[in-house]
């Protein structure tokens, strides 16, 4: 009798490692399902989705660039049509003191005319010459070719002081001149003899008057 | 002994299982927090993506309106504030480049004390020249006073020639050049 109990005591503990065994090696497969399920999820699911979302959001950071440059732009624009609309006399001024095709000769010598009665001094000749050297300007102010010149050259008289201060108001005109050549002298002789009172001296002036050609040729 | 069989109604026997019913089992049980986390990751991105197309299609919104507002400035108001930029520019750059001579040529006056000198002041190229017929103690005065004038560089006697007539007056036929330093006019 105690024979047969221990007999079925020993099948039954044999049947139960068997058991316990099965499910070891199930639990391992389970896991290694999960795994590759796992994968496969991220791989054909979650990967594409946050790739085509990081995607996106790239392309929306540059969108926003662009609009931020357009903005800029804008803003910028719309405050310098305001500054010019509030400056409209300066950039009037500026624009006939820089003029964007050759000047009308007439304006330089009513400038001349205008500075020369201020001074005191007499304007006796006064020629103005189209045709400058582009060239020696690039080479000197590190220009483009649209900016031009005519080249003017003066003969004044008056007193030293006048026309010294002449020379001055020349230099300091809104206008751009470059004087490239002047020679101060008193006069001598009978020149001298001949001359009127307060003008003894002589001055012979060379300056460049600049503009800008648009489309220069 | 015959073996007994006995059945018990409350607990009916189940059909065995097939393949696809263990993987059901297998989904709703073992893997259902994989497939839930899964699932919610899918819709956050998918949510996200929503969010980022709407963005995406406000912005495209936005560019084109600021795009069509900045058409109009282009044809007449943009190239109009670029040639002035630029005119503004050239105005700045050669008004600083341009040169002076007023300035020095009061300095040289102002070394010689008779107004009535018989003085020519010939300025350009970044130098100068004095020539003329005068008073030897004047001549010796300028040149010191130009030497010493932080105004002027290398300056140099030319000539000086003096005839018979001229030595009892103590004048002389002259010559003087110098190099002037900076002739630049008052900066923008």
């Amino acid at each position: 009798m105690a024979e047969n109990i221990e007999t079925k005591t020993q099948a039954r503990q044999s049947r139960l490692n068997e058991i316990l065994n099965s499910s070891q090696r199930k639990t391992y497969f389970v896991a290694a399902v999960t795994i590759v399920f796992v994968i496969i999820m991220l791989l054909v699911g979650v990967l594409p989705s946050y790739s085509a979302f990081t995607s996106q959001a790239l392309q929306n950071e540059n969108r926003q660039r662009a609009i931020d440059l357009l903005e800029l732009k804008r803003t910028t624009i719309e405050s310098l049509i305001k500054e010019e609309e509030a400056k409209k006399n300066l950039v009037e001024e500026f624009n006939t003191a820089f003029p964007t095709k050759v000047p009308e000769q007439i304006n330089v010598l009513t400038i001349a005319e205008a500075l020369a009665t201020k001074n005191n001094v007499f304007l006796t000749n006064s020629t103005i010459t189209d045709i400058v050297n582009t060239t020696d300007i690039i080479k000197k102010f590190l220009v483009t070719p649209q900016v031009q010149a005519q080249t003017i050259n003066q003969t004044l008289e008056g007193d030293r002081e006048s026309l010294t201060n002449y020379l001055g108001d020349i230099e300091s005109n809104v206008n751009l001149f470059d004087v490239t050549s002047t020679v101060l002298s008193r006069k001598v002789g009978k020149e001298l003899e001949l001359s009127p009172v307060g003008r003894e001296f002589k001055l012979t002036l060379q300056f460049n008057y600049f503009y800008y050609d648009q489309n220069p040729t | 002994m015959a073996k007994s069989v006995t059945f018990n109604l409350l607990k009916p026997l189940q059909p065995p299982k097939t393949a696809w019913d263990k993987i059901y089992d297998w989904i709703v049980d073992k893997a259902r927090i994989v497939v839930l986390i899964t699932i919610l990751l899918i819709a956050a991105a998918f949510v996200a993506k929503v969010i980022v197309d709407t963005d995406a299609k406000n912005k495209n919104k936005q560019i084109d309106a600021l795009t069509q507002r900045l058409g109009f400035y282009s044809a007449e108001v943009e190239p109009r504030l670029r040639l002035l930029a630029i005119k503004t520019e050239f105005y700045s750059t050669i008004w600083n480049k341009s040169s002076a001579y007023s300035a020095v040529i009061k300095e040289v006056y102002s070394y010689v004390d008779n107004p009535g000198a018989d003085l020519t002041i010939k300025a350009g190229d970044g130098k100068i020249s004095i020539f003329g017929t005068e008073d030897l103690n004047l001549l010796r005065n300028l040149e010191e006073s130009l030497r010493n004038s932080p105004t002027f560089t290398s300056v140099t006697f030319g000539s000086l020639s003096i005839d018979g007539s001229d030595l009892q007056d103590s004048k002389g036929e002259y010559s003087v050049s110098a190099e002037i330093k900076d002739t630049k006019r008052t900066q923008l």
